[in-house]
């Protein structure tokens, strides 16, 4: 498969003729790495699936938009993490819970969940990783399980690099202090 | 012994699945979506709609309620009497407990007018 730029890819959405094969370039690249950064959010499979279509829908109805002042990538990754805050959040409404409470309850749905298949220790680390707070869990997520850089988990997250590395460190400190407890 | 746990260690496996041959579907499902249009909700579709029925009814609040803000309304006289015992309990004690109110409107008036006369403050009977 032919590889583009993203200075290309956003030429070739623009041009009418072109727009197709571009969009269809830029799932095809995206669209799993993309789900299972949702997926980590979210947990149900139902609930990433539709996140990462509307995400995709985003995408295709505003990348003639887009300034181009960061990677395609990062764009997306931002997006689908908004929708993904936003699902949450109108969770958080229908339970009349705090957004951290809404991680309990996501952390039961887990369980009860058929696309879980991990064993007893990935059970218990997505159970430490549900206590975070939901930006430190995103954030830590985004390091621990894809190994991105900070600078692009900075972009995705609007938070310094610094704030960031602090953060990772403090999130894994929780983490292994809730294991060793549990 | 507290053994420290190091999550460094850990095999950094995702611990979800999805069905069978789902990102297949995912792309096909995306692209159809995009040629029929953003999938909108009851509220997105009727918005315009609602929007103005909105802006209707606030008009018509609006101007009802400077209707019944207007200086034609009519006074009946019991309310007259009902303002002017106000207005006069600040200045006078007195009692009222002898005084037949249901058609003594002429003789409550000869009342004011004996107490503004004499300017008594306070009236045994």
């Amino acid at each position: 498969m032919c590889e583009y730029s993203d200075i290309q890819l956003i030429e070739m959405f623009k041009n009418a003729k072109t727009r197709n094969l571009a969009f269809n370039h830029i799932i095809n690249k995206n669209q799993q790495r993309v789900y299972w950064h949702i997926r980590k959010i979210v947990l149900s499979h139902e609930d990433a699936n539709d996140i990462t279509q509307d995400t995709f829908i985003k995408v295709w109805n505003n990348l003639d938009r887009f300034q181009g002042n960061s990677k395609i990538f990062t764009w997306i990754y931002t997006i689908a993490t908004n929708e993904s805050l936003n699902l949450l959040k109108k969770k958080k409404k229908q339970y009349f819970e705090s957004l951290d409470l809404v991680s309990n309850r996501l952390y039961e749905n887990l369980l009860a969940d058929s696309f879980f298949d991990g064993n007893e220790i990935e059970r218990k680390l997505q159970e430490a990783i549900l206590t975070l707070p939901t930006k430190q869990r995103i954030a830590f997520n985004m390091r621990y399980f894809e190994n991105m850089k900070y600078d692009d988990i900075s972009k995705v997250l609007g938070t310094s690099v610094g704030a960031l590395k602090a953060n990772y460190h403090n999130a894994k400190n929780k983490i292994e202090e809730f294991l060793k407890e549990n | 012994m507290n053994k420290k746990i190091d999550i460094d260690n850990f095999e950094r496996r995702v611990p979800f699945s999805v069905p069978d041959g789902y990102f297949i579907y995912l792309k096909s499902d995306i692209q159809n979506r995009c040629k029929s249009g953003e999938k909108k909700s009851f509220f997105e579709i009727f918005k315009p709609v609602v929007t103005v029925l909105g802006i209707l009814l606030i008009l018509f609040a609006i101007f009802n309620i400077k209707d019944t803000n207007s200086s034609d309304v009519e006074l009946t006289n019991n309310d007259l009497i009902a303002y002017i015992e106000d207005d006069l309990s600040d200045h006078f004690l007195y009692e009222y407990s002898f005084i037949d109110y249901e058609n003594e409107e002429d003789e409550f008036i000869e009342e004011i007018n004996y107490l503004l006369e004499y300017d008594s403050d306070y009236i045994f009977y």
